[in-house]
């Protein structure tokens, strides 16, 4: 869910917008008809229209797409700009565009539903051999030093005054990724790709690679910083790690269960994947470190981040086909609103019918009505089919 | 196994000395004693109940058949013969859903 403020933000990262207007200039020729996946209030859509494509379908789901016609119109490029509200999957274009201008990538370039609305995209909004902006983006990884924040933060709560242990909590803690800024943390090696994604050409939802490491630096290796590299053009790059100027990209931190000291000539290796489950991505990272001078047997830990997704069987029972619902309070009173939004009522009524109906579930006639209208909207925003 | 599809006809029977190993392509997680598994093949959930998980664990390195039953025999209360039937069923499952591969072992 992306604010105007965002949308402002991003566009003030003069870093990321100036590299974006560049490979449009590279990219956009007279007469293109170009698509633009979130396009916010339509800034890049508005630099296409005026690089010279003979029109701009700007597709966007959150509410600051109303800002666009008005932004073109400011601009002059209001007759050859169609803003679509909504998601991408979810829109038929007139036209199949000749470019795919997008950035949904967050921290990482596997956000949640980014590949696939790229892959329904090129089935059905492009032409064949349409350029992508970006044309690629890698996927890395620097092994380091956790940020100090993240040390210290785990320190105050390990000396815990009471006597009270924490270690089961801190493990737990650990099987997750969190986001970080990425130049918080200290490298022990340099930064190195694991995964490449051509936005033109790739298949599968899922990803899987390895990356290799010699240390550098002597320190404690906490874990990954999870970075990325873009590839909007050839020769239009920037990235978001450690070693890069900051951006308005947060980058990911893959922690270790447990921390291993290195020194310079120890070696490192990650087996790194992401898989997509329909909905978001899980992550699993394989670690082995190697002592250079064989100080110690290789160590070697697995994790990823089921636990963390999936905090008890019974949430993933639910999650499999063949999965019984049981008929609950509360699946009745969805039922029972369902049914009474038959196009003639409006929430005010739903809402005190659902008090009559169920009276142990709202506290008052106002708290179903808060509850009925957020639903209800609820049922056209993501995640909806 | 959750979500277990079950055409009915008998699995195909497993030598002894068969080598089962998880496959690579998945990523698995233990809850309080179940398994999570979610495939690289299709991105579906599987769940194992605390018996499925036993073998799950064992499956880590490449393990053979007989050495799988006789640790469910010795861990859970059930009759070799029945293990044996059980767990080919099992294993013939995982192999199907692409969780895990069965390498020939030496038979005689």
């Amino acid at each position: 869910m992306y604010t105007l403020t965002d949308y402002l933000a991003m566009i003030a990262d003069r870093r990321r917008t100036e590299a974006y207007v560049a490979a449009m200039r590279a990219v956009i020729r007279p007469g293109d008809v170009v698509v633009e996946l979130g396009t916010g209030f339509g800034y890049f859509a508005v630099h296409a229209a005026r690089l010279g494509a003979a029109h701009v379908y700007a597709i966007e789901p959150e509410d600051v797409v109303a800002l666009g016609p008005a932004f073109a119109a400011a601009n002059g490029v209001a007759d050859r700009i169609t803003f679509l509200t909504g998601f991408s999957t979810r829109v038929t274009l007139p036209a199949r565009a000749d470019v795919c201008i997008e950035d949904m990538r967050g921290a990482s370039p596997l956000f949640t539903q980014r590949l696939p609305s790229l892959l329904d995209a090129r089935a059905r909004h492009l032409s064949a051999g349409a350029r992508m902006i970006p044309a690629r983006d890698r996927l890395q990884l620097t092994p380091a030093q956790a940020p100090s924040k993240l040390h210290e933060e785990e320190r105050r709560i390990v000396d815990d005054a009471h006597g009270i242990r924490f270690d089961a909590v801190i493990a737990q803690a650990r099987r997750g990724w969190r986001p970080v800024r990425a130049r918080d943390a200290r490298p022990l090696a340099p930064t190195a790709t694991w995964a490449e994604l051509d936005l033109a050409r790739f298949t599968a939802l899922s990803v899987d690679g390895t990356s290799e490491w010699v240390v550098e630096t002597a320190g404690l290796l906490d874990g990954f910083v999870g970075s990325f590299e873009a590839e909007l053009a050839p020769g239009i790059t920037y990235a978001t790690g450690p070693q890069a100027e900051r951006m308005i990209y947060d980058a990911s931190w893959f922690p270790l269960e447990q921390s291993i000291a290195v020194v310079p000539g120890d070696g490192i290796a990650v087996r790194m994947r992401a898989v997509h489950d329909g909905a978001e991505y899980v992550w699993a990272w394989d670690t082995t470190v190697t002592a250079g001078d064989g100080r110690f047997a290789p160590v070697r830990q697995k994790q990823n981040n089921l636990p963390d997704l999936l905090r008890s069987p019974e949430r993933l029972l639910r999650r499999t086909a063949t999965f019984v619902p049981p008929v609950t309070e509360s699946l009745a009173v969805h039922r029972d609103a369902l049914a009474l939004a038959d196009g003639t009522r409006s929430v005010g009524d739903i809402a005190a019918r659902l008090v009559e109906r169920h009276p142990a579930r709202f506290a008052d006639p106002r708290a179903a009505l808060r509850w009925a209208a957020d639903w209800l909207a609820g049922l056209e925003e993501s995640g909806s089919p | 196994m959750t979500g277990h599809a079950g055409d009915g006809a008998p699995p195909s029977p497993l030598d002894p000395t068969d080598l089962l190993q998880l496959a690579a392509d998945q990523v698995s997680a233990d809850l309080s004693g179940e398994t999570v598994i979610l495939s690289m093949r299709d991105g579906v959930y599987y769940g194992l109940d605390a018996v499925g998980s036993a073998v799950w664990r064992r499956l880590a390195e490449p393990t053979p058949f007989a050495a799988v039953v006789a640790a469910v025999v010795a861990e859970f209360d059930v009759e070799e013969d029945r293990a044996a039937r059980d767990l080919t069923a099992l294993v013939r499952d995982l192999e199907a859903r692409g969780l895990a591969v069965i390498r020939p072992g030496a038979r005689e």
